[in-house]
């Protein structure tokens, strides 16, 4: 029923990343674990498979000596986000 | 939150709307900067009212404060950025307008041929616009009615060129950022 939708973004904590992204400019890693509700385990995974299509980007900086992840998201992405909520747009419209 | 749960158009609308209000609900102004700047210029002001009325001839020297408050300010928001990473459209509108703010201040003060009393009411205007457009920005009323407040200042400050200016200034600081700092930092705390 959803042939044509990104497998991708069609998960429930992916497509939540992605929406926390296409609001903000830029988010840390515990913005978006504090927004998503997500283990950090969970959010790690997922971002690696967003980051690894290009959808986002990863920037890792040292705050105090300790690793900070913050993500933002690409033109890639943004089209594809887009794409997404047409193609669910087109689904409803049909129903 | 699962993972590879299946979801419907419906569900996935929703999480959309969700995050999407999640993130534009967390903009958060910081009311420090407002106030550090609301009492350095109100105590510049009234000093150097005072000084002039004790005709001290290095009454001026009061504004030197303003090269303090940039630097705490720098430090401030450097700090600051460093520990929370998220910029959204939001906080980066409000980072132009104080750059465009500062930008414009430091033309007005260093490259004009006005006399002191002409320079004080266009910061005012300054003040009103930097204020309005943060307002704006992050749907905070007394910031809006600060910026209001000290455009109308401002009027005054253009008919009254006397030291009084000085007085008006300090009302301008007040209305415009000490009164809405205090209650961003209410805000803030709810």
């Amino acid at each position: 029923m959803f042939k044509d939708l990104d497998p991708l973004l069609h998960s429930q904590l992916r497509l939540s990343i992605m929406s926390l992204l296409i609001s903000v400019k830029e988010a840390d890693f515990s913005f978006l674990k504090e927004k998503t509700t997500a283990t950090a385990g969970n959010l790690s995974v997922q971002i690696s498979k967003l980051a690894e299509a290009d959808y986002i980007t990863i920037k890792k900086t040292f705050k105090d000596n300790y690793p900070q992840t913050s993500c933002l998201v690409t033109k890639k992405g943004i089209k594809a986000f887009e794409d997404y909520v047409e193609s669910i747009q087109a689904y409803i419209k049909k129903n | 939150m699962e993972n590879e749960k299946e979801l419907t158009q419906e569900e996935s609308l929703r999480i959309i709307h969700e995050m999407i209000s999640a993130a534009k609900n967390d903009v958060k102004a910081d009311s420090f900067i407002f106030l550090l700047w609301g009492w350095l210029v109100f105590v510049a002001s009234i000093g150097q009212y005072i000084l002039i009325l004790m005709d001290k001839e290095w009454n001026a020297i009061v504004w030197w404060l303003m090269p303090i408050g940039g630097l705490i300010t720098a430090i401030y928001s450097i700090k600051r950025n460093k520990k929370d990473k998220t910029k959204t459209n939001v906080t980066e509108s409000l980072k132009y307008t104080w750059i465009a703010f500062g930008a414009a201040m430091l033309i007005i003060m260093f490259f004009n041929s006005m006399e002191l009393f002409q320079v004080l009411p266009c910061i005012m205007v300054l003040y009103g616009m930097g204020l309005f457009l943060s307002g704006g920005a992050i749907k905070f009323k007394p910031l809006i009615f600060g910026g209001i407040f000290c455009w109308i200042c401002a009027i005054a400050g253009f008919e009254i060129q006397n030291i009084y200016q000085l007085l008006i200034l300090a009302t301008a600081v007040f209305g415009g950022y000490i009164v809405p700092g205090y209650l961003l930092q209410m805000n803030n705390k709810k």
